[in-house]
C-alpha cells in the first residue's frame, strides 16, 4: 500500500502523539452516553490492536460496535499514512470526552415533565508501534526509580 | 414504585461508577480454513460447523 505523504501536523496529533509514530482515528457526535462509552474503551486500552479487535467483536455492549470501527479507522490510518505495520500495533491510548447533549421532554404525572439527556461523545483511540509504547513504559519505570 | 429515600453522596455516586466495569469476553482461537480466529468459546462449535461466521459472529 502507497503512503501519503504528510504535508502538516494537525494540533490533536501534536497533543495526542507529539513526534512518536503513530496515529489516531475519531468518532465525533456519536450517540452513545460517555459512560457506556467509557465501559468498552476501559476493556480495549494497552491491548494489541488484533486482539482488541476481536474482543470488541464478541464484546455484548452497543458501544462496541462504534468503538471497533474507530479502532479500525486508526489501524488504515497507521497503515496508509504513517506506513506502520498493522500487526504491531497497540492500543495506546483512549479518550471519550462529552459532545453536546440533546434535551428531550418526558410527560410525567400532575401536569410535570422531566428531561431525557440524550448525550454524545467524542471517542478517539491511538495505536501506536509497541515497542514504542513498550519502550516509554520502561523508561518511566526506569525514571521512577532514580527519582 | 421504590423511591430512595436520602441522596446519594458524591464520593458513592463517583465509587460505584468507577466500578462498574465489563467483564471482557474470553475467546479462544479456532482454525477454520487455515486462518485463525478468536471466538467466545459458546460459538466454537457452531463457527467449525460453517453456521457462524467467525468474522462477524454472524450466523450464515
Amino acid at each position: 500500500m502507497s503512503v501519503t505523504e504528510r504535508r502538516r501536523t494537525s494540533a490533536r496529533r501534536e497533543s495526542l502523539l507529539g513526534t512518536e509514530p503513530g496515529a489516531f482515528a475519531s468518532a465525533k457526535f456519536a450517540r452513545i452516553t460517555p459512560m457506556k462509552a467509557r465501559r468498552v474503551v476501559d476493556m480495549v486500552r494497552g491491548m494489541p490492536t488484533e486482539e482488541a479487535l476481536a474482543l470488541l467483536q464478541f464484546a455484548p455492549q452497543a458501544a462496541a460496535v462504534t468503538v471497533r470501527k474507530v479502532l479500525e479507522s486508526a489501524i488504515a490510518n497507521a497503515e496508509t499514512t504513517e506506513g506502520l505495520d498493522a500487526d504491531d500495533l497497540v492500543v495506546s491510548a483512549c479518550l471519550v470526552d462529552e459532545g453536546p447533549t440533546m434535551k428531550r421532554w418526558r410527560p410525567r404525572a400532575q401536569g410535570r415533565a422531566t428531561r431525557i439527556n440524550k448525550r454524545t461523545s467524542h471517542i478517539t483511540l491511538v495505536v501506536q508501534p509497541a515497542e514504542v509504547v513498550a519502550a516509554r513504559k520502561s523508561g518511566r519505570k526506569s525514571n521512577g526509580k532514580s527519582a | 414504585m421504590a423511591v430512595p429515600k436520602r441522596r446519594t453522596s458524591r464520593s458513592n455516586t463517583r465509587t460505584r461508577r468507577s466500578a462498574w466495569r465489563a467483564t471482557p469476553p474470553t475467546l479462544v482461537e479456532v482454525t477454520v480454513d487455515g486462518t485463525v480466529h478468536r471466538v467466545p468459546r459458546a460459538l466454537v462449535r457452531a463457527v467449525q460447523q460453517g453456521y457462524v461466521d467467525p468474522a462477524t459472529g454472524r450466523r450464515r
